[in-house]
């Protein structure tokens, strides 16, 4: 399995965070960061399908201004099942909001639901919790 | 002094002429001879202050129109004007409508100006009042966006520090001396973060406590179980959850959620890794007007010693899982607001289970 990583949360400082660790993990792992959710978006659907064995993890963040979480999973539906299929989306977020985390569970593209602060035992969880579906 | 606008009601056109002539130097006055009429001017002029209104119409009464208009136009004052003295319907029109003031037929000029006199006082008075509840409503509001904004905002940063703190721990050329003290940094982080989240859950819970509505308690665990989905899966643990909910009830549901979230979240997180029959039961049951919901799980359970520590503020009986020694905390704090109790029974390695009951509000 092969996995690359889009995170995308508008505080520079957590891209920053995240893809700092990933190269940590594993330096192979490609790591494409957004400050926007509409860049990310519009980058998403330019992607061609993966083969089945690479995955890209979309680490994301609800709250942001401009185009939300929820906006950009609203969006994210829209697109070619087969698109969506070589996405896996984590919701990432400092909300602990019970509110904020049904919605998000409600949305099958999302994984998982976690909290910040982003650590390395969650970054390892995440590559476990795809490898392991592959 | 501000224009008093005053609406008369009579099917004589008589007597509105005359009101007319009478009081048209004083006052603005609409004139209307049917309660269709008056309808039509109440929905066009909102600052109608005091309505008027003859007992004897054809079609509904003048009791009857103003405990209708009541519920449209709540604002302007209500009086009945009547010459017949059928005292049980006006009594009960009184009590009934909530109209101001009675005047008798027929009627003196003097009368009705210290009637209109009085009733624009209290016009004044209440809309004032109506006023300012809505100011202070959408300052609450106002308030409830700020809070919830300037807790992410500070949050956010926060937990950045800690992320942060963790690379630094990887780092082969960070010297232990270094280390070490970002760890404090670390820890000083996690403490300011218990005191944000803190005083949002607390601003939370002060704020929207006197909002009652029904409750229904399926659709409630339906949310409850399809939230901890992930968590469940991900640990391999059973969840059951039996609802059995004959009677109505009625409480607050952000307290509700509150409670019920702190304990699944207790729950799913506090598991033993070392059985694989782990398990979280829901069971609700509301009956004689008291709602009962039990918790239960065979988690790692908590120390005899520790039990009565457990709802104290930042009391934390484990390190095994990161938390914020807030939720126990804030679940009494809930409870206790709902006129609730909460009975703990747990065994180290064997399990929890809390057991809430909870009075219906009605």
């Amino acid at each position: 399995m092969h996995l690359d990583f889009i995170i995308v949360d508008n505080n520079s400082l957590n891209c920053f965070i995240a893809e700092r660790m990933l190269q940590n993990i594993d330096s192979s792992i490609g790591v494409h960061t957004f400050l926007h959710a509409q860049e990310a978006y519009e980058y998403i659907k330019k992607q061609p399908v993966n083969p089945e064995d690479h995955k890209t993890v979309v680490m994301l963040d609800i709250h942001m201004p401009l185009m939300d979480g929820f906006a950009f999973l609203q969006e994210f539906q829209k697109l070619p099942e087969e698109l969506q299929n070589s996405f896996a989306i984590y919701i990432i977020t400092s909300s602990t909001d019970i509110n904020d985390k049904i919605k998000s569970n409600k949305v099958t593209a999302v994984k998982r639901f976690m909290s910040k602060p982003i650590t390395f035992n969650m970054l390892n969880d995440i590559i476990n919790s795809m490898m392991v579906e592959a | 002094m501000e224009e008093i606008k005053i609406l008369y009601v009579d099917d004589e056109i008589n007597n509105l002429s005359s009101f007319k002539s009478t009081f048209r130097f004083y006052y603005k006055i609409l004139l209307a001879a049917s309660q269709v009429e008056a309808m039509n001017y109440l929905a066009q002029n909102s600052d109608i202050s005091i309505v008027m209104c003859d007992q004897r119409m054809p079609g509904s009464s003048g009791v009857e129109f103003l405990e209708e208009i009541k519920l449209r136009f709540p604002r302007p004052v209500r009086m009945l004007v009547s010459g017949y003295t059928d005292m049980e319907a006006l009594v009960n029109g009184v009590n009934k409508s909530n109209i101001f003031k009675y005047i008798k037929k027929p009627w003196s000029a003097a009368e009705i100006k210290a009637a209109i006199n009085d009733g624009y006082k209290h016009y004044l008075t209440s809309s004032l009042l109506t006023q300012k509840n809505e100011e202070l409503h959408s300052a609450y509001k106002q308030l409830d966006e700020f809070a919830y904004n300037v807790t992410h905002g500070l949050r956010d940063p926060i937990l950045s520090v800690l992320s942060l703190v963790e690379i630094a721990q990887h780092m082969d050329d960070v010297p232990e001396s270094v280390k070490e003290i970002l760890q404090m940094v670390g820890l000083a982080m996690v403490q300011l973060d218990n005191y944000v989240e803190n005083t949002h859950d607390y601003h939370q819970l002060k704020n929207d406590t006197t909002n009652i509505s029904e409750i229904s308690f399926q659709p409630l665990a339906d949310e409850f179980a399809q939230a901890y989905e992930p968590d469940r899966a991900r640990k391999a643990i059973t969840f059951t959850c039996n609802i059995d909910q004959q009677e109505a009830f009625r409480s607050n549901k952000t307290l509700l959620h509150v409670i019920v979230n702190n304990l699944l979240s207790n729950a799913f997180k506090y598991q033993r890794k070392n059985i694989n029959d782990n398990f979280v039961g829901l069971d609700i049951t509301v009956a004689n007007d008291i709602a009962t919901i039990i918790v239960k799980d065979n988690g790692i359970g908590i120390k005899a010693d520790y039990i009565r520590n457990i709802f104290e503020p930042l009391y934390r009986a484990t390190s095994v899982e990161y938390g914020s020694g807030l939720g126990l905390y804030n679940l009494k704090d809930a409870l206790q607001k709902l006129g609730g109790d909460i009975y703990v029974d747990s065994k180290e390695d064997v399990g929890s289970t809390f057991k809430i009951v909870i009075p219906n509000k009605k």
